[in-house]
């Protein structure tokens, strides 16, 4: 067993269940972020209502709205568009959950820095940079058939948030339950984070060797998060910026 | 117009014309007040020029001499046996002969003539069976009952129109007056109506009134604190608060005063432990964050005093002159751009540069990640979300940055709604932009593969 696969392995023991942190809200009440958790649920809902619950009416239904690393570089499909109707289709109600409740958590706090209209733009330009790099490495560097195999989900555009927590407020600590743990610890929020960056990064290099075999598209949560660390200081609110400089 | 409706003219202009001669009262509100009988009194001439009364009351109110003659001479004319008019021209002819000598002229600008009441002081009033609430015979002319010192006429806090006390309401602005019947309720309505608009002196004779009648009046003590408080006498105020304290400890209100008690006098750490008590006892309380974002803002917490402001911006009623002076301040203390990033080119290229890159992004995945496929349409839409940009920053963020001042001059756009339609159609072309971009009008429709 090689010593990614050993910390991979590791790190699965435990889950990190974010609770809170002790930041004070700034704005008023984080009015994008919420928009966007319940968009995500309204269309799973409406996914699962006119797939009538069959998987293979539901894949012929989603197949062109999700990301299709192959048809997007041969310029078929619906291109650009897909990757934006892709970051609101989940494959499950514990995708969804997941994904929302990291949103939530982390989302409030990003947007109570950006604004509602910049985190919605931050949002977007995330949801792109997680696919540029899962395009680029599903697309262009394998073969045609797993190029056809779709991706979708609001994860790289959340990892991209989750950075952009990262970048402003490194210093902050966040309640953690750890489980199977039952009781919560204030931990410094950069270990989640890059704990959850590093995670990836090690199943990204595994996939790439051919020695890991997973269906989470690690790739789209590192160009999302690289997005948000890379780019949150473009969408920053102007009183931010300025008390930051 | 009704009779009824001239009833109640007349009603008024009675009550204006008696509230003329209520003491205290000073030079200046008698005459309004005079002034207001007599323009009531003549509307109800105007409707009915036989009516015997409204001459009788107008003639206490006239300016000079001669128009209360012809007030009298015009009731005899209706009724040649009325006593009131007979009498009240038999004291004019006392008055007239010395009125010649130049010493006493300056007298005839007052009112000599009693009113038609003071003949027959002893008579009950003619339009009920006595005091409201005693029942005791009372005169006509008597502004409050001589046995359990009712009020009999009183002008409205609110408007200074003179209201009959068996008006609950007043009849000029609606304003609640109390009920008589329950007379400390009746007094601590006045007393609060007073308290509002800022007549401490008849505040604190009303709460007086509820203390004598019912000393364990709810926040009675509070209230007449606050009375004693806007009349600038501390002493009085602070022992009616500490009695009021001693009786309810947890009342915010009461802390609130106390506070603002001490922020007069400038006790500013025992006036900011107050308003942490009041927010303790009710975190909700709109003025107390307001004082104590005030305080946090003189000792320089800018922070706290910021998040203060926001507080009672939030709990405040949005219409209260405290809410607007809120508004006001948080524009004050939330912290502004520098000149220099506010009017410089840097920060307009990073705020336009978020959402040009989204749409950046959005043609080269249109491309298919090769630049050198994207169309001209690609370029104008991308030119058009970068106008939109631009337009959405200036008006949101930037009014003053270096292209809009080379546009629209020195100030650049001015404040305003000119700012928010900016912005909204900088975001209309730049949605515009990025659905010509995703727009997928070349791109065919996927075979779609079997289920993996």
């Amino acid at each position: 067993m090689t010593l990614p696969v050993f910390l991979i392995l590791l790190s699965q023991l435990v889950y990190l269940l974010p609770l809170r942190d002790r930041r004070s809200r700034r704005l008023g009440f984080p009015w994008m972020t919420l928009s966007l958790v319940v968009i995500n649920i309204l269309i799973h809902i409406l996914v699962l209502i006119v797939g009538s619950g069959s998987d293979e009416e539901t894949w012929v239904l989603l197949y062109p709205y999700m990301e299709v690393p192959r048809l997007i570089l041969d310029g078929e499909g619906l291109g650009a568009l897909s990757i934006l109707t892709s970051g609101f289709l989940h494959g499950g109600w514990w995708h969804l959950a997941g994904n929302m409740f990291i949103l939530w958590f982390f989302g409030r706090k990003v947007e109570d820095a950006t604004g509602s209209l910049r985190f919605a733009l931050l949002y977007t330009f995330c949801l792109y940079t997680s696919a540029l790099l899962s395009v680029i490495s599903r697309g262009a560097f394998t073969s045609t058939a797993e190029g056809m195999i779709p991706g979708l989900g609001a994860s790289g555009a959340i990892f991209g948030i989750m950075a952009a927590y990262l970048f402003l407020y490194s210093d902050q600590r966040i309640l953690t339950l750890i489980l199977p743990i039952p009781w919560p610890f204030w931990i410094p929020a950069w270990i989640y984070i890059v704990r959850e960056l590093l995670l990836n990064a090690l199943v990204g290099q595994l996939i790439q060797e051919g020695s890991l075999v997973v269906r989470v598209n690690v790739f789209a949560h590192l160009g999302g998060a690289a997005g948000g660390l890379l780019f949150i200081y473009f969408f920053l609110h102007p009183d931010v910026f300025a008390q930051r400089r | 117009m009704t009779d009824a409706a001239s009833q109640e003219l007349l009603k008024k202009g009675i009550a204006a014309a008696k509230a003329a001669r209520q003491k205290p009262a000073s030079p200046e509100q008698i005459e309004q007040r005079r002034r207001q009988a007599r323009s009531l009194l003549a509307r109800v001439l105007k409707l009915d020029k036989n009516n015997i009364q409204a001459w009788l009351w107008l003639s206490t109110v006239v300016d000079t001499p001669r128009e209360q003659v012809a007030c009298f001479k015009n009731v005899l004319a209706l009724d040649p046996t009325n006593k009131h008019a007979r009498a009240g021209l038999a004291r004019q002819a006392q008055v007239d002969a010395p009125a010649l000598s130049p010493k006493i002229t300056h007298l005839q600008n007052r009112p000599t003539a009693p009113a038609p009441g003071r003949i027959s002081a002893k008579k009950a009033r003619p339009d009920g069976p006595g005091c409201p609430f005693c029942k005791q015979a009372i005169s006509s002319i008597d502004t409050s009952c001589p046995h359990c010192g009712l009020r009999l006429v009183m002008t409205c806090p609110a408007c200074g129109q003179a209201v009959e006390v068996e008006h609950t309401r007043c009849d000029n602005c609606g304003q609640t007056m109390g009920r008589y019947q329950t007379p400390e309720t009746y007094f601590a309505g006045l007393g609060q109506s007073y308290l509002k608009k800022g007549r401490s002196q008849e505040a604190v004779t009303a709460w007086q009134m509820v203390e004598k009648l019912n000393p364990d009046f709810p926040r009675l003590y509070l209230h007449l604190g606050q009375a004693h408080l806007g009349q600038e006498r501390p002493d009085r105020a602070m022992a009616s608060l500490q009695r009021a304290l001693a009786q309810n400890p947890d009342d915010p209100e009461i802390h609130f005063t106390l506070a603002e008690m001490m922020r007069r006098r400038a006790e500013r750490e025992k006036a900011f432990d107050y308003y942490e008590t009041v927010l303790r006892l009710d975190p909700k309380h709109g003025p107390a964050w307001l004082r104590v974002a005030g305080i946090y803002e003189q000792v320089g917490a800018k922070k706290e005093a910021l998040k203060a402001y926001r507080q009672a911006v939030k709990l405040l009623p949005s219409d209260s002159e405290e809410s607007i002076q809120a508004r006001a301040k948080l524009e004050q203390v939330e912290p502004t751009l520098p000149e220099a990033m506010a009017s410089g080119w840097p920060e307009l290229i990073r705020q336009v540069t978020g959402p040009i890159l989204i749409c950046l992004m959005a043609v080269l995945f249109d491309s298919g990640l090769r630049p050198w496929w994207i169309q001209l349409t690609g370029w104008l839409a991308l030119g058009l979300a970068l106008f939109g940009a631009f337009l959405f920053v200036s008006g949101s963020s930037l009014p003053r940055n270096p292209v809009m001042r080379l546009v629209v001059g020195k100030q650049g756009l001015p404040a305003g709604e000119q700012k928010s339609i900016v912005a909204a159609v900088g975001l209309i072309f730049w949605l515009i932009a990025l659905g010509l971009i995703l727009w997928p009008i070349n791109q065919s429709y996927p075979d779609i593969p079997d289920l993996p």
